[in-house]
């Protein structure tokens, strides 16, 4: 027995197996199938994880982080004085219809559209019935429209979205805010001027490998000056002027002189900014900032200011104005000189208040005209006054050899023809008068606010520059007082309220460069004279009608506008109701 | 292999005790036995003779053989080694799954915040709409809203700023009396 069972050991082990089921064959396969699997596996691994990696990155980040798939909000809203929007972002979409993937029939799909859409049903179903694919069923559709489709979960639409700049006050403030056309590009106003300021920045979304940049929605929001409401009283008693004088445009601004802040600034013709494609070019520019005109008797009191400031007259001076003056070939008369003639000596308040051509020349005779040619340039003629609208143009002054050699330039610039000048510059030197001689910057911007509405950023503005004196300004506003109490702006006056004004109607050159029958018309007011603080201008451009001065036009649209501003701006009557 | 050895070598055993065995039982009362083998059985044959058979199992039982240090070393760094993989794995799954979890919240959270900011938009844009239309309205003479006019208005001037209230000295009720009082 032990012999045998030694040799059949030795046999076992010894030899090389001969069958398929000896351990060791099978060890050997299990073994070599185990290597394989490992290979393929590295293999497999290697190809995910090398050939594929980046591709299957990106899916799963997709699957995991749901981006939005509209770039939404990518400029700050823009809101006046009290936060009111006046221009904010929003997402619109287009929807289109393909007939050929309808799961209802054609006419189901029209009365469901019809009826969401709000469109007529047979013209729909005639559409869908006219093309396979691609028909435009709507344009600007809201985001909760949108939604009431998308759950319908009807086949064979199309919702495209986009982003669209929305302004709700429509055509109240496009002379300001300007438009952002339907590519996204700023074309005009502030939106142009302060894109920079106005678009979020872009910031990494706070998700791991994201390559995406998203803008940074903050709370921060452009916040202006202006007052929507006082804006849309200026906006339609300006409206209601031009229309009524059949005017080619007009303009009415109300600024704090203090400051510089514009809190109203209204023009017509005006465009909706939503709609900015159905608008004339000409209306895309700000004409109070980028047109020039010749203001005429409004730049009387500067001038009267600049006489006293050099102290060449006193308030008290007597001036002869004998009603018409001759200068070569040219003739300078008062507008009244065929009824009135010649006033003959009055006082410097009398020739304010008549407005007195031929006094406001004798009065500025008696400064070198190199001297006021300086002043003029002191007064910032042919600078820019600083405002942020862009587009804005300098005033027109003769050279400076033209002015001080021709004695006829300093004659008319006396009574403020011969040169030109924007609106908001007159209203700016207006400023000086009502603020004590200081020059500010007149502003529309207050700057970036936040949801609290505390400033985060204010745009720079030089330091004001003082050009009269308190007395100068006093005793100019005091002459001003008189000009709407007893003289040429007694359209103007309200009862209980001290205003100082002036009255403004200049010839318009016309295309061959000669002073033709247009005319612009103008009225300056300062109020409260006892507490100078609201400038307020209008300015018409070619009222028609004989008897359209800056009395009969200009003077009671600034009465209206004042008698808002007062209520709004809590000014209390300067003297007691009688 | 080495167990197969062993089982030999244990049946080789048993062959030899069952010898042995055969050799007791044959010679019970020899006496005169090799020196070796009488020191080993004589006490079980002197005292009981019959019952020999049963102190001739006892045998001593089959043991693990003893492992070289060094081998024992390398099995306990394994046990180690198995643990501590198994606790990094366990490790490693909970901070991958944390972190899948994590980037989860997060999204979630954004996407939250961006529904949010989309609602807040189209609040505004609605409120603003509204507004710009009740303005509309109410500038048409029809709703009969009369503009602003300072001789229907009523201006109060803020009044001066009052001096802060004194406190009142109050009158002390519990004085003690100066004598008592007779009802």
């Amino acid at each position: 027995m032990v012999t045998q069972s030694s040799s059949s050991e030795h046999h076992q082990f010894g030899r090389r197996p001969r069958h398929l089921s000896s351990p060791r064959f099978r060890l050997v396969t299990v073994w070599t199938g185990m290597i394989l699997v490992m290979l393929g596996l590295s293999a497999r691994l290697g190809r995910l994880q090398i050939t594929m990696g980046e591709e299957l990155k990106i899916q799963a980040q997709q699957q995991r982080q749901n981006f939005p798939q509209v770039p939404r909000a990518s400029r700050r809203p823009i809101i006046d004085r009290q936060g009111n929007v006046l221009a904010v972002d929003r997402v619109v979409y287009t929807i289109y219809a393909h007939p050929m993937l309808f799961n209802r029939s054609p006419q189901e799909m029209a009365e469901v559209l019809g009826g969401v859409l709000g469109q007529p049903q047979n013209a729909l179903l005639q559409r869908f019935q006219e093309q396979e694919t691609g028909i435009q069923v709507a344009v600007d559709v809201s985001e909760e429209l949108t939604a009431r489709i998308r759950n319908m979960r009807l086949d064979g639409l199309e919702l495209l979205p986009s982003q669209q700049r929305f302004y709700p006050q429509q055509t109240l403030m496009s002379q300001l805010v300007g438009y952002v056309n339907l590519e996204g590009q700023p074309q005009a106003g502030l939106e142009y001027a302060f894109q920079q300021q106005l678009l979020y920045e872009l910031d990494e979304l706070p998700l791991p490998n994201a390559r995406e940049q998203l803008p940074n929605r903050d709370g921060l929001r452009l916040q202006l000056t202006v007052d929507s409401r006082l804006q849309r009283i200026a906006q339609r008693n300006l409206a209601a002027t031009v229309r009524q004088f059949g005017a080619k445009r007009g303009a009415l601004i109300v600024m704090d002189s203090r400051n510089g802040a514009i809190l109203s600034l209204a023009a017509a013709p005006t465009y909706d900014p939503n709609r900015y494609y159905e608008a004339d070019v000409e209306q895309f520019k700000n004409w109070v900032i980028s047109d020039l005109y010749e203001p005429g008797s409004t730049f009387k009191p500067i001038n009267v200011a600049i006489a006293l400031e050099a102290g060449l007259i006193s308030p008290n001076d007597y001036i002869y104005d004998e009603g018409r003056l001759q200068y070569d070939q040219w003739t300078i008369q008062n507008v009244d000189y065929n009824q009135v003639g010649g006033r003959g000596s009055i006082s410097v308040t009398d020739i304010l208040r008549h407005s007195s051509n031929v006094g406001m020349v004798h009065i500025m005779e008696r400064l070198k005209r190199s001297d006021y040619y300086d002043w003029l340039e002191k007064l910032g003629l042919g600078q820019l006054t600083g405002i942020e609208l862009p587009a804005e143009t300098i005033a027109q002054l003769k050279s400076r050899s033209q002015f001080v050699n021709s004695p006829v330039e300093a004659a008319t610039t006396a009574f403020g023809q011969g040169f030109s000048l924007s609106p908001i510059q007159q209203v700016q030197l207006h400023s000086a008068l009502a603020n004590g001689g200081k020059l500010v910057t007149p502003h529309i911007v207050r700057g970036l606010v936040d949801q609290d509405g505390n400033p985060t950023w204010e745009p720079t503005r030089p330091e004001a520059r003082t050009v009269f004196s308190k007395a100068t300004t006093q005793a100019v506003l005091n002459m001003m007082e008189d000009v709407v109490e007893t003289g040429s702006g007694q359209t103007a006056r309200i009862p209980n309220y001290r205003m100082g004004g002036k009255t403004g109607t200049a010839q318009k050159v016309n295309q061959y460069g000669e002073y033709g029958d247009g005319r612009i018309v103008s009225f300056v007011g300062i109020v409260p004279v006892e507490n100078p603080r609201y400038v307020v201008m209008a300015v018409l451009d070619e009222p028609l009608g004989k008897e359209s001065y800056g009395s009969t036009v200009a003077a009671p649209l600034v009465k209206s506008l004042v008698e808002s501003l007062v209520v709004m701006a809590g000014v209390p009557p300067s003297r007691p109701p009688e | 292999m080495g167990f197969a050895v062993r089982a030999d070598r244990n049946k080789s055993n048993s062959v030899e005790s069952s010898q042995k065995r055969n050799l007791v039982l044959l010679h019970p009362t020899k006496k005169n036995l090799s020196s070796a083998g009488a020191e080993l059985f004589e006490a079980p044959v002197q005292a009981i003779p019959v019952k020999v058979a049963t102190p001739a199992n006892v045998r001593q039982l089959p043991t693990a053989p003893r492992l070289p240090l060094g081998l024992k070393l390398l099995v306990g760094v394994q046990q180690g080694s198995t643990v501590i993989t198994g606790g990094l794995v366990a490790t490693a799954l909970v901070i991958y799954s944390w972190t899948v979890y994590l980037d989860q919240t997060v999204a979630r959270s954004f996407d939250r915040l961006e529904a949010l900011k989309a609602s807040i938009q189209q609040v505004t844009t609605a409120n603003a709409t509204l507004k710009n239309s009740m303005a509309e309205q109410a500038e048409s003479p029809a709703a009969g809203f009369k503009p602003f006019d300072p001789e229907r208005v009523i201006f109060v001037a803020p009044a001066p700023a009052r001096p802060s209230v004194e406190l009142l000295v109050e009158p002390d009720l519990q004085a003690p009396m100066p004598h008592p009082l007779g009802y």
